[in-house]
């Protein structure tokens, strides 16, 4: 029996550990440092309210705040602002822009407003920012470790982790408890966030985006 | 002297910070320890916010050395920094440069315009010159566009009553009920400028207020009492308002026997009350 077992063991080269496991870490370690440095340095200050914006959403919220607590002031100071205000808003003195068309004219496209597509391009940067160097690194690690076993995990598992923890390697007798180099990328994508936050403080970009791209690799799985 | 307690001394400052309580004296004292005892390193990056606070905690107790200090650590760091300009400005202020900080102000608001506290250490400095008029419209303007800014109404509030405009201020209280209307702070002062106005039935229903909001307000009791005996001298009561008195005036020496415990102000509120 014990040489039946013997026989049924899998040894993994020390050099696989050496040269695959700690390497695909360790890059996405100091790729997700440099990753948070370079949205730094991208990141414009935060864009300034418009003093007209700011005005027509506190009158907005004047109103509200008036028709919530009308009981509690007496019915003249009511009455006059009511009219005040009914009148402001009929004449749009409030307005960001009071020469604005109407209902019934289609909105303008956003692409021809600025502010828009500032906004637009701010959420771009942050998106290439995220997804190129995730990209190259699952390039490479699909080019030079493909079908790689790294790492044997010390506690037994379901059979069904074998697509999580075995994707990119295609058996049906291996042991779930083995674990594939594309999957180990997976798992420290997703496990590292509590180590950037160590590292980096809190309020890093790692953690904003490896749940937003949660969403992108769903599919891989 | 003993060390300081680094930890509780950090912990305490981080409250004033988060409550916005002015305690200056205390926060310049504890400021001025930490530097002194060269405790500034431990805070990390809470060091930016600590400057800050030392700063303006400073400049009220008049320590500019320290204030000083502080604002050239801030430079070095955000050298080009609107927060850190404005504790510039601040600075000169304090010393009495008044034109000074005002082009430093009107520096920063030609950047961004939309700087609220910019805004209101200008208003600030139109007070601090003695023309009231010009801050009342300064404010005026100002609540125009930041309409829920509270603080704003009541300093425009105590403003028009210091030029005896009390219609206008009760105006600025109804917008202060409208914004926290559950604070019985502003329906009591509310209550004290109708009184003054001469409207003392409205008077009263705000000081019944008052009581609704915090059960047994001395203040508003009295105010009650006042109102409805006015009331009654002038001859348009009904059967509640002497009802009211009475109330106030039973709830009144029940607060007055548990509070107070000097007998001979005991005896001047019952002397009056059974006057009034």
């Amino acid at each position: 029996m014990a040489t039946l077992g013997e026989a049924k063991q899998m040894i993994l080269d020390p050099a696989i550990r050496d040269w695959v496991l700690l390497p695909i870490m360790v890059v996405m370690l100091l790729v997700g440092v440099l990753r948070h440095h370079i949205t730094v340095l991208i990141t414009g200050t935060p864009k300034k309210p418009q003093l007209k914006a700011v005005r027509e959403s506190k009158a907005l919220m004047r109103g509200s705040q008036l028709r919530a607590f009308r009981n509690a002031i007496p019915p003249h100071a009511f009455a006059s602002r009511k009219a005040f205000l009914t009148e402001a808003y009929d004449q749009g003195k409030y307005l960001k822009n009071p020469n604005a068309p109407k209902e019934g004219v289609p909105a303008p496209n956003p692409m021809t407003d600025p502010d828009m597509m500032e906004g637009m391009m701010e959420g771009m940067k942050k998106q290439v920012t995220n997804m190129v160097p995730q990209m190259l690194i699952m390039g490479w690690i699909n080019f030079f470790f493909q079908g790689f076993v790294v790492i044997k995990l010390p506690f037994p598992l379901t059979l069904r982790f074998k697509s999580m923890l075995q994707s990119g390697v295609d058996t049906r007798d291996m042991d779930v408890t083995w674990v594939s180099s594309l999957s180990w990328y997976f798992l420290n994508l997703f496990g590292l966030s509590s180590v950037f936050t160590l590292i980096l403080g809190d309020n890093n970009g790692n953690i904003l985006y490896i749940l937003g791209l949660h969403h992108y690799n769903e599919p891989i799985y | 002297m003993a060390r300081l307690d680094f930890e509780a001394a950090s912990l305490e400052l981080q409250q004033y910070r988060q409550s916005g309580e002015r305690a200056s004296e205390r926060v310049a004292y504890l400021a001025s320890r930490i530097i002194k005892d060269g405790y500034s390193a431990k805070l990390k990056d809470d060091i930016w916010p600590f400057y800050e606070q030392a700063v303006t905690a400073a400049l009220d107790v008049g320590d500019f050395r320290l204030a000083d200090e502080c604002i050239e650590n801030l430079k070095r760091r955000f050298s080009s920094s609107s927060r850190v300009q404005r504790l510039v400005g601040m600075r000169y202020e304090a010393e009495g440069k008044l034109a000074d900080a005002q082009k430093i102000y009107d520096a920063i608001l030609e950047e961004d315009e939309s700087n609220i506290l910019v805004s209101k250490r200008q208003i600030a400095l139109l007070k601090l010159r003695g023309l009231k008029s010009e801050a009342i419209s300064a404010l005026v303007t100002y609540l125009d566009t930041y309409y829920s800014d509270a603080e704003a109404w009541i300093e425009l509030c105590s403003l028009y009553l210091s030029v005896h405009a009390y219609q206008k201020a009760a105006y600025c209280l109804e917008e202060l009920i409208l914004l926290q209307a559950a604070n019985p702070i502003w329906h009591l002062k509310y209550a004290e400028i109708m009184y003054t106005l001469g409207d003392y039935s409205l008077a009263l229903k705000q000081y019944c207020r008052v009581i609704d909001l915090h059960e047994d307000h001395l203040r508003a009791m009295y105010g009650i009492q006042l109102c409805a005996s006015k009331i009654l001298d002038n001859g348009e009561a009904d059967g509640t308002t002497e009802a009211l008195k009475e109330l106030a005036t039973e709830r009144i020496l029940a607060t007055e026997v548990n509070q107070c415990t000097i007998d001979s102000i005991k005896q001047v509120v019952r002397e009056y009350l059974s006057v009034a």
